[in-house]
């Protein structure tokens, strides 16, 4: 059911996009990211829907997101568990909170290259923060829909070791806020990621 | 030949000290070279550490190029897939209860919201538990510091500073293969020369593969630099004061055929010969051009057959001269160094042939037609117009020498030195460099361990199992900031066992599984290859250090685990000792009546070895001190007029040491040995000026002999001040100072029995 939701609301918004595209043909990437590098910090409340190909239903995760430019993410989960991520330049530091007495790993620091796919799928939605077109040109082909008003970006992974596991990534925005990102993998299993009640500092 | 510095560290009796020495020597003898890559911007040292891995890896002189954490082979990531419920750090009656694995599953899910995802997707099917991923993390940690590690920066090495991206090259050549090591060196350099002009970036290159390159060229250099100083400077001088060519040729005749000897004993005894060794034996048994002077100055003109007689005079004094040095050398055969043990035969060697031959083969040499050998005689009545009177000051120079020992012993200053890097001609910035590097790698940078032992592999991994929780607590506490033990990825036998026997059966597993799965999103069909696995892991027999031959792990481990003489060694490598001195008290408390592990601080541990071995040298060379005074006193009859030969020696030996205490150069081996030439060179000088009490009209003769004696040896030994190795400038400092004292001492204790013609 969700799923032909968020087609239909996907097509929806391409068509916008189309439809936005003929009327602003002046609206670059180099637009965006101008836009999006004047973001210094922002804070939103954040759902995401994960549907892997060997779920039997979609997982609904939710908490709080925050960016601080220009390479500062936090992610909060808050439902249906407690979990605090913090990408801070190369690394990623993860605190769970004790799910039992037998869990010794609460707290977990790793490289953000620990897999080629960690990091490219990490600068998706990084360097988009943070307008930073060099880096993303670095690990996708880009494609840029819309106007300032509602746009879209499509990103394809160029390295085969990353293309193995993700095929496209699109995220929708605008003006400066990002509203969505869908996340498509290898194997069919779907993620996307609403973005709401954003606060810029 | 090899210049292998190691050869002259002592070997440790107990045998924690030899495995000590082994793994100095292992550093040392490394073809490992630490590349460093400077520069303000991080792309551009990474884009050149990529440019000159991808140029090393096409080279032939270069093995491997790393510069990412080496991924493990195929068939490694197989053994840790396949074994992984018999290595897992956890038991199966824990994880894989329903509880369990609803943890388990929890974690997954977490795993699989998380920016981690596409990992957990990889493992999700076979190890829901995640034991692959927990062993991956135990080896891995295995040979870094996780807490300093570099990080990765598009697939290089960083560290955490920024400021420079790290590579370590194993070069295409073993650790003794010193040319070969040097090339690959050269072509690394080359390549960086050509890198660098197109990065901002400049290079750094550290490691024991490019320190034993600097080490053989700075002491290969030098040997080469000053064998010629050293033999122009002496030839000249010799020249002025023989005056004759063919005499100058004659008087290296002796020394020659010494070397030659001396060279050929090493061989038959050792094998191969230690460039350190022939080095310093030369210029040890350099003393032996004295025979020659001695001899040559008291050839007497017109009388017949002057060479004869003349020398038959002197025999008795020179042969005197000859044993009581070969005494004192011949302690050093005694030394529990190899280089100096070495050294002893050599010199022995090398003196005995030199006598023998000034004894019955120079005579023959020797011309009819003598020149006259009073060159330099305006330089020789100065001297003598100093040397008469010198006796005045007798008292003086006695009380002198008393009062410098006595404020030594006062003021209590450690005149010794036992730290095993002074001696090689490494520089302090260049071993600093090598240092940080090292830490920057998370390298283990051989500070300090506990050395784990057993009487079998097993009893040995049981005993690091025993140890593991209170390491866990040390690094909890911050007392340490890591270890690494064998026994992180290879349990003993009686564990493994443990696990495996832990582990469900089939349908208790599918009865716990499904149970957990109640709640969560995964298909019921997901986990079916992980029963399977589990089934199979209970058939599995345990891994010992046999099995891991065939996967190419055994040189990963052996450094941290091998046997040595029906003992079993495990070093547990300590990372960040925050106090070395209250940790080893910790493990003493904690485990007060064990005496299979103990607390190594290598530092702490070469130098007591050092010290211990310099210690048992002093106490060799006494005896032999006391020996020669046997020798004199039988020769002489006598028990007093030996000690006043040896007095000025032993004041010359102990100005020595004060002047070079004073001008703040602690001693080490060498120093010591050096004193060795010094006590052989004021026995030689005391017994001619003791001689000269029943032959006075060989005054002057005499006396010649030996300021050109002096002269020549503080010719050759002042040159190796000038070296860059730490070795040969203490030998050069000792000698050339000890060698004036001889003389001059010598000369003032000597004179006031003279009763010259000219003062009578």
């Amino acid at each position: 059911m969700t799923k032909i939701v968020r087609m239909i609301l996907a097509v929806a918004m391409l068509q916008t996009a189309i439809a936005a595209t003929a009327a602003d043909e002046n609206w670059s990437l180099q637009d965006l990211m101008q836009t999006m590098a004047q973001i210094d910090s922002f804070k939103a409340n954040f759902e995401e829907i994960k549907d892997f190909a060997f779920f039997t239903d979609a997982v609904k995760v939710n908490g709080l997101l925050s960016y601080t430019k220009p390479s500062y993410l936090k992610r909060e989960v808050h439902s249906p568990y407690r979990e605090v991520t913090i990408i801070e330049d190369d690394i990623i530091h993860i605190e769970r909170e004790r799910t039992g007495d037998n869990d010794n790993s609460q707290q977990q620091r790793l490289s953000i290259d620990i897999h080629p796919a960690v990091r490219t799928l990490i600068e998706s939605i990084r360097a988009t923060f943070a307008g930073d077109l060099k880096v993303l040109e670095k690990y996708y082909k880009l494609a840029l829909a819309g106007d300032e008003s509602a746009w879209h970006l499509i990103l394809h992974p160029q390295q085969d070791q990353v293309i193995e596991y993700v095929r496209q990534v699109e995220i929708f925005g605008a003006g400066r806020e990002v509203n969505k990102i869908i996340t498509i993998e290898a194997d069919d299993s779907e993620s996307e990621i609403t973005i709401v009640d954003i606060v810029f500092d | 030949m090899t210049t292998d510095l190691g050869d002259f560290l002592p070997k440790g009796e107990s045998r924690v000290e030899t495995l000590m020495v082994d793994l100095l020597d292992k550093g040392a003898t490394s073809n490992l070279i630490f590349v460093g890559i400077r520069g303000d911007d991080t792309e551009q040292i990474v884009a050149a550490n990529k440019t000159l891995a991808e140029k090393f890896s096409d080279s032939d002189y270069i093995l491997a190029v790393h510069n990412s954490p080496a991924g493990l082979t195929q068939s490694q990531q197989e053994l840790i897939q396949q074994y992984r419920y018999l290595l897992t750090n956890r038991l199966a009656s824990q994880t894989m209860t329903a509880q369990g694995l609803t943890q388990a599953l929890q974690q997954r899910m977490q795993g699989l919201t998380s920016p981690l995802a596409s990992l957990e997707k990889k493992f999700i099917r076979f190890d829901p538990t995640g034991e692959v991923l927990n062993i991956l993390q135990q080896v891995s940690n295995q040979d870094k510091d996780q807490s300093s590690a570099p990080r990765l920066v598009d697939g290089t090495w960083i560290a955490q500073s920024g400021q420079r991206g790290l590579m370590v090259l194993e070069l295409n050549a073993t650790a003794f293969d010193l040319d070969g090591l040097s090339d690959a060196y050269e072509f690394v350099v080359q390549e960086m020369g050509e890198l660098a002009g197109k990065y901002q970036v400049e290079f750094d290159v550290t490691g024991p593969g490019a320190f034993a390159v600097f080490s053989r060229n700075i002491i290969r250099d030098d040997v080469k630099l000053l064998s010629i100083l050293a033999t122009t400077g002496v030839g000249l001088f010799l020249l002025l004061a023989l005056r004759s060519l063919p005499m100058l040729f004659i008087v290296f005749v002796p020394l020659a055929c010494g070397i030659l000897f001396a060279i050929a004993a090493i061989l038959l005894v050792f094998g191969k010969i230690n460039g350190i060794t022939l080095a310093f034996g030369v210029t040890l048994i350099g003393v032996a051009i004295d025979y020659p002077i001695h001899f040559f100055t008291h050839l007497k003109h017109g009388k017949h057959d002057p060479s004869r007689s003349s020398l038959k005079l002197i025999w008795p004094t020179l042969r005197l001269g000859v044993f009581s040095t070969v005494i004192a050398y011949g302690s050093l055969l005694f030394a529990e160094m190899r280089g100096l043990q070495q050294l002893g035969l050599f010199t022995i060697t090398g003196l005995l042939i030199a006598a023998m031959t000034t004894r019955w083969v120079l005579p023959l040499l020797v011309p009819h037609q003598l020149p006259s050998n009073k060159g330099l005689s305006g330089l020789h009545q100065v001297l003598e117009h100093i040397a008469l009177p010198a006796y005045k000051i007798r008292w003086l120079a006695l009380a002198a020498t008393i009062a410098s020992l006595v404020y030594l012993l006062v003021i209590d200053r450690t005149i010794a030195d036992y730290n095993t890097r002074s001696l090689s001609p490494i520089s302090k910035a260049e071993t600093a460099l090598d240092r940080e590097i090292r830490a920057e790698m998370g390298h283990w940078a051989g500070g300090n361990l506990f050395l784990v032992t057993g009487e079998s592999e097993q009893q040995v991994l049981q005993h690091l199992e025993q140890l593991e929780p209170y390491l866990q607590e040390l690094v909890s506490e911050q007392r340490i900031s890591d270890y690494a033990s064998v026994a992180s990825f290879l349990p003993s036998v009686e564990r493994q066992l443990q696990r495996r026997n832990a582990l469900p059966d089939e349908n208790t597993l599918r009865q716990n599984l499904n149970f957990a799965l109640d709640g969560f999103p995964f298909k019921k069909d997901l986990f079916d290859q992980f029963v399977d696995d589990v089934v199979q892991s209970k058939t599995l027999e345990p891994i010992t250090l046999s099995n891991l031959e065939q996967y190419d792990l055994q040189e990963k481990v052996s450094t941290l685990l091998h046997q040595k003489d029906n003992q079993w060694y495990a070093p547990v490598l300590l990372y960040g000792v925050y106090d070395e001195a209250a940790l080893a008290d910790n493990l003493n408390q904690v485990y007060p009546d064990q005496n299979w592990v103990s607390f190594i601080s290598l530092q702490h541990q070469s130098n007591n070895i050092m010290e211990n071995a310099l210690n048992n040298m002093i106490k060799l060379i006494t005896m032999g001190g006391f020996c020669i005074y046997l020798l004199l006193s039988i020769s002489f009859r006598d028990f007093i007029r030996p000690l006043k030969i040896i007095l000025p020696t032993l004041m010359a030996v102990g100005l020595t040491v004060s002047i070079l205490a004073f001008s703040g150069i602690s001693l080490n081996v060498f120093h010591i040995v050096s004193l060795l030439l010094v006590v052989g060179l004021g026995l030689d000088y005391s017994l001619f000026f003791h001689r000269l009490t029943d032959h006075e009209d060989e005054w002057s003769s005499t006396f010649r002999a030996l300021w050109m004696c002096c002269f020549s040896t503080v010719l050759v030994f002042g040159m190796l001040i000038i070296s860059k190795t730490p070795p040969l400038h203490a030998v050069g400092m000792t000698v050339a100072i000890g060698a004036l004292l001889c003389l001059t001492l010598g000369a003032i204790f000597a004179s006031r029995s003279l009763r010259h013609p000219q003062e009578t």
